[in-house]
C-alpha cells in the first residue's frame, strides 16, 4: 500500500560500496522511494535505469573501477517528485558536462558505447553535478509526476 | 544471466534470461556470441522474452553482437522483445539496425 505523502517530504539514506553488484540492491532502495511518489512501473523502471547509469558511470569513471570506495544514495520523496541524490568520493567526474549521443546520428549507429548519459537525461527530468568540498562528487537526479518544478529546491548545504 | 542454446535447422537460438547490465551479463552474451560464430553459424537469433533488464552496457553487447556478426558473414535477429528493452532500443533508435520479430517462430521462418 503506497503511503500517503502529500505535502510531506521522506528523506532515505543509505551506503553502498561501489561494485557493480551493489547496484542492484542501490536500485532497489530507489524502487521504494519511488513507490512512496506513486510513480507508474515505466516511470519507475526509467528512473532506476538513469540511476543505474549514473552508478556505473561513478564505478568506472570516478573510481576506475570496482571496490575503491562508497556511493551514498539519499532518496527525497515528495508527493510530486523524487529526487535522487549520489554522492561519491572519487575524483571530480561530472557527467552532466560530457558528450551526449545523438540517436539519430547515423555514423555512430553501430558504436557500442557511450549511451549512459544519454538514457540518464531522458529518464529523468533534470539532472545536476557539483563537486562539494574538493572531496565528493554529488549528483542530482530529479523526476517528477507531472513536470512541475520541485516544489521546494533542497538547499546544497544541507546534504 | 544464463543462455540456452538451441537449433531450429540451420538456425542457431540463444536464448537469454536475466540482466544484460554491466558486470553482469554482458560477458556471457559476448562469449555466447562468439562461440556461435566461432561455430560457423549464419544465422542467429537473439531470443530476449526472459531479459529482465537491460542497460547502456547491455545495448552495446547486442550492436557489438550485430557488428561481429555481421563482419563473420552471419545474420542476427532479434525476437520477443520485453517493453524494457524495446523502449530502450526505440529511444536509441538501434530498434531501426535490428531485425525483429514478434515470436521466436517468425523469426526462424525469416530466415527461409
Amino acid at each position: 500500500m503506497r503511503m500517503e505523502i502529500q505535502n510531506q517530504l521522506f528523506i532515505q539514506t543509505r551506503c553502498f560500496a561501489a561494485t557493480y553488484a551493489n547496484i542492484e540492491a542501490l536500485l532497489a532502495f530507489v524502487a521504494q522511494a519511488s513507490h512512496l511518489v506513486g510513480f507508474d512501473c515505466t516511470a519507475a523502471d526509467g528512473i532506476q535505469l538513469a540511476v543505474g547509469e549514473a552508478c556505473s558511470n561513478i564505478i568506472k569513471h570516478g573510481y576506475g573501477g570496482e571496490g575503491s570506495g562508497e556511493i551514498i544514495c539519499t532518496c527525497w520523496s515528495q508527493a510530486t517528485a523524487l529526487a535522487v541524490i549520489l554522492r561519491d568520493w572519487a575524483p571530480p567526474f561530472d557527467p552532466t558536462a560530457q558528450p551526449m549521443r545523438e540517436p539519430a546520428d547515423p555514423t555512430r549507429r553501430l558504436i557500442p558505447g557511450g549511451w549512459g548519459i544519454f538514457l540518464m537525461r531522458h529518464f529523468v527530468d533534470e539532472l545536476y553535478y557539483w563537486r562539494e568540498n574538493e572531496t565528493s562528487n554529488v549528483l542530482f537526479l530529479i523526476k517528477h509526476k507531472e513536470r512541475n518544478r520541485w516544489q521546494s529546491q533542497p538547499d546544497k548545504q544541507a546534504m | 544471466m544464463a543462455i540456452t542454446t538451441r537449433q531450429a535447422g540451420d538456425v542457431t537460438i540463444l536464448a537469454i534470461r536475466g540482466k544484460i547490465t554491466i558486470g553482469v551479463g554482458e560477458v556471457e552474451l559476448r562469449n555466447a556470441v562468439q562461440q556461435a560464430l566461432d561455430s560457423d553459424v549464419h544465422q542467429l537469433i537473439l531470443n530476449l522474452r526472459d531479459v529482465s533488464t537491460i542497460d547502456s552496457s547491455g545495448v552495446g553487447e547486442l550492436v557489438s553482437a550485430y557488428t561481429t556478426a555481421s563482419n563473420r558473414g552471419c545474420r542476427l535477429k532479434l525476437c520477443e522483445l520485453p517493453p524494457k528493452v524495446q523502449d530502450v532500443l526505440t529511444i536509441t533508435q538501434l530498434i531501426t539496425i535490428f531485425e525483429t520479430y514478434d515470436s521466436e517462430e517468425e523469426a526462424v521462418e525469416s530466415f527461409a
